[in-house]
């Protein structure tokens, strides 16, 4: 900053920490996973999401717990079951000292007992590396309460509401309003809708700090239409050439949408009729319950769809409980958990079916960094086996996203939409989160609008000083 | 035979592992490295680990200094200060401290793979009684 003479930052002296708003991720600081993001505010403190991060196992994969007192935190807002938002949770509420209140809403809650118990079957390697076991998932279920979308609750002066978030069924936004100041927080979001879920939506009123995801950064998805005739033609020429179709997924979320879209396809192409799809998860039936519970919170088309029949009863697709139970004898496509490779089924199938290039895989969702799905995205010549052996890879791969996060175009129309004076970006590889920063603040420096953009690191404070309801100075940073 | 017990500042007090060692104490370094290793902690590029005294709170920061037997520690993972390059893989590569004399851990040095006898406590839950 040679030749500029800058003002300080800190102008006012802070005659009481209290009235400092700050922000800290614990996990989702420049990177996608270990979602975890402490607030503070008047004595209240709030962490939003408690997840792990799929490219590390046990303690490792935890956000950054050992920086803060868990005896300290009022309450724990969760925004949806996926694992790197929620699978830190039952850490959280059963070995540490933890004692606050844990929402989250109802189809998350239902979701989430199924979906970390498959989470530890799968992940466990031994006692020691567990992060919990069983009975005190349980436990921890018992004790969080649900909520419904739009109702507000509060908890010791801390007001907060859930927000249709559009990323999976149940997925939410947080609004929380503490002593006057409004935060949201977006968990994952997205504002298209899909076959089943409504777009998100945007809450009213006026918001003070908004933390948002910025996993895509200022990239454009594809358009739907075209996307989903990409991944049918694509699913359609691999089978036809006498191949497997792997499709490594999160057991639930996106699974959904892509069951949808095969169904549908292979209902209009009746020659692929004796090629079978495997939806592998023992988490299908029970998860299915909870889907058609919870039907009145997607969208029109599907609701208006079960009125004549269950959409979410396939006519091509087969549940597999478990790997004996299946048949390896020709062309199929086979959706399998999880979704980034790390272990479990999805992780067998790869290594078995990766040797014959008339095999293919199509990956679906957003890969975290290291981990084997996103390595093999760049079609290394071979790979390393579970058990240390060295696999090639000729079968081929390639990456169609459905994951239902927002792109740029959305996101930034959505940071307009909220006109918060302070947006803190969270859940985006570090490149994707500066570029990011660097499109909104050409744009809002361009429209002379003060909007400040912040990309804090894990364990790295925000801090805001707020004067009486609206005046907010940044601190220090 | 001797003890260390330890825990993760985030996790419950009454949550203390411990291992087990012969001499009189063990080298901050070899500390870091049990932990990495009974914990699976990985390869240690994308944090860094401190340990401290429970008692008095005070860091162990230097690698070769003894930690006395009976010792109960406070273990912190924190983010690596350069991205990717975590302190904590020093201990996982295992190079060494620079003068590592009288860590009176023989059977790690060197040992990457699980221990051959089962010397080392393989319980959670190990109740805080370091008597000192
Ligand atoms: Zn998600
Ligand atoms: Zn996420």
């Amino acid at each position: 900053m040679a030749g500029i003479k800058r003002k300080p930052e800190v102008e006012i002296p802070i005659a009481d920490e209290n009235d400092l708003l700050k922000i800290t991720p614990l996990g989702a600081g420049n990177e996608v996973g270990r979602s975890s993001i402490l607030l503070e505010y008047k004595s209240k403190t709030i962490l939003l999401d408690a997840g792990i991060h799929p490219a590390y196992n046990g303690l490792a994969s935890l956000p950054f717990f050992d920086e803060i007192d868990p005896a300290k935190i009022d309450l724990l807002l969760v925004t949806h079951f996926h694992v790197d938002h929620a699978a830190s949770v039952p850490y959280l509420m059963e070995r540490t000292s933890f004692k606050g209140r844990v929402f989250m809403t109802h189809p998350t809650k239902a979701i989430y007992k199924w979906l970390l118990s498959d989470y530890l079957r799968v992940s466990n390697i031994g006692d020691e590396d567990e992060l919990y076991n069983e009975e005190e998932l349980n436990t921890s279920f018992h004790r969080i309460e649900a909520v419904d979308y739009h109702q507000q609750v509060e908890v010791e002066g801390i007001k907060f509401t859930a927000y249709n978030a559009g990323h999976v069924l149940g997925a939410a936004m947080f609004l929380i309003e503490i002593a006057g100041v409004k935060v949201l927080y977006t968990g994952d979001y997205s504002r298209e809708e899909d076959r089943h879920l409504m777009a998100a939506e945007k809450p009213e009123g006026a918001v003070d700090v908004l933390i948002t995801e910025s996993t895509y950064g200022v990239q454009s998805h594809e358009p739907r239409l075209t996307k989903e005739m990409r991944f049918t033609s694509l699913v359609h020429d691999i089978v036809t050439r006498g191949g497997r179709c792997l499709m490594p997924v999160f057991a639930l979320g996106r699974a959904q949408e892509l069951l949808l879209i095969l169904d549908e396809y292979w209902d209009s192409h009746p020659e692929l009729d004796s090629i079978p799809i495997y939806y592998a998860s023992s988490l299908a039936k029970k998860c299915m319950a909870v889907y058609q519970t919870y039907i009145n919170m997607m969208n029109a088309r599907i609701r208006k769809q079960f009125t004549i029949s269950n959409p979410f009863i396939f006519k091509h697709i087969s549940n597999l409980k478990n790997v004996e139970q299946f048949e390896d004898s020709g062309p199929c496509v086979m959706m399998a958990s999880p979704g980034m490779l790390q272990n479990g089924l999805s992780r067998e199938l790869f290594e078995r079916w990766a040797p014959d290039k008339k095999n293919g895989m199509v990956i679906t969702g957003y890969c975290v960094e290291n981990t084997l799905a996103r390595n093999a995205m760049n079609e290394p010549a071979d790979f390393q086996a579970m058990d240390g052996r060295k696999v090639p890879l000729r079968m081929s791969v390639d990456y169609i996203s459905f994951s239902a996060h927002v792109d740029y175009t959305q996101n930034s129309k959505f940071i307009d939409d909220v006109k918060a004076p302070h947006v803190i970006l969270v859940h985006g590889e570090a490149n994707a989160m500066y570029r990011l920063k660097s499109a909104l603040q050409s744009k809002y420096s361009e429209k002379e609008e003060n909007v400040k953009i912040y990309t804090p690191k894990n364990c790295d404070t925000v801090k805001l000083h707020f004067r009486g309801e609206k005046m907010a100075k940044t601190i220090g940073r | 035979m001797s003890v260390i017990y330890y825990k993760f500042k985030a996790a419950k007090d009454s949550d203390y592992d411990f291992f087990t060692f012969d001499g009189a104490g063990a080298t901050v370094f070899d500390v870091k490295r049990e932990i990495i290793r009974a914990k699976k902690l990985g390869k240690g590029t994308d944090f860094d680990l401190a340990i401290y005294n429970a008692q008095t709170d005070e860091e162990y920061k230097d690698d070769v200094f003894l930690v006395p037997r009976n010792t109960s520690v406070i273990v912190r993972r924190l983010p690596a200060s350069r991205p990717g390059k975590g302190t904590a893989q020093r201990y996982v590569l295992g190079a060494g401290p620079v003068e590592g004399k009288g860590s009176g851990m023989g059977m790690m040095k060197g040992n990457h793979g699980p221990p051959s006898e089962n010397r080392f406590g393989n319980g959670r839950n190990m109740v805080l009684n370091a008597q000192q």
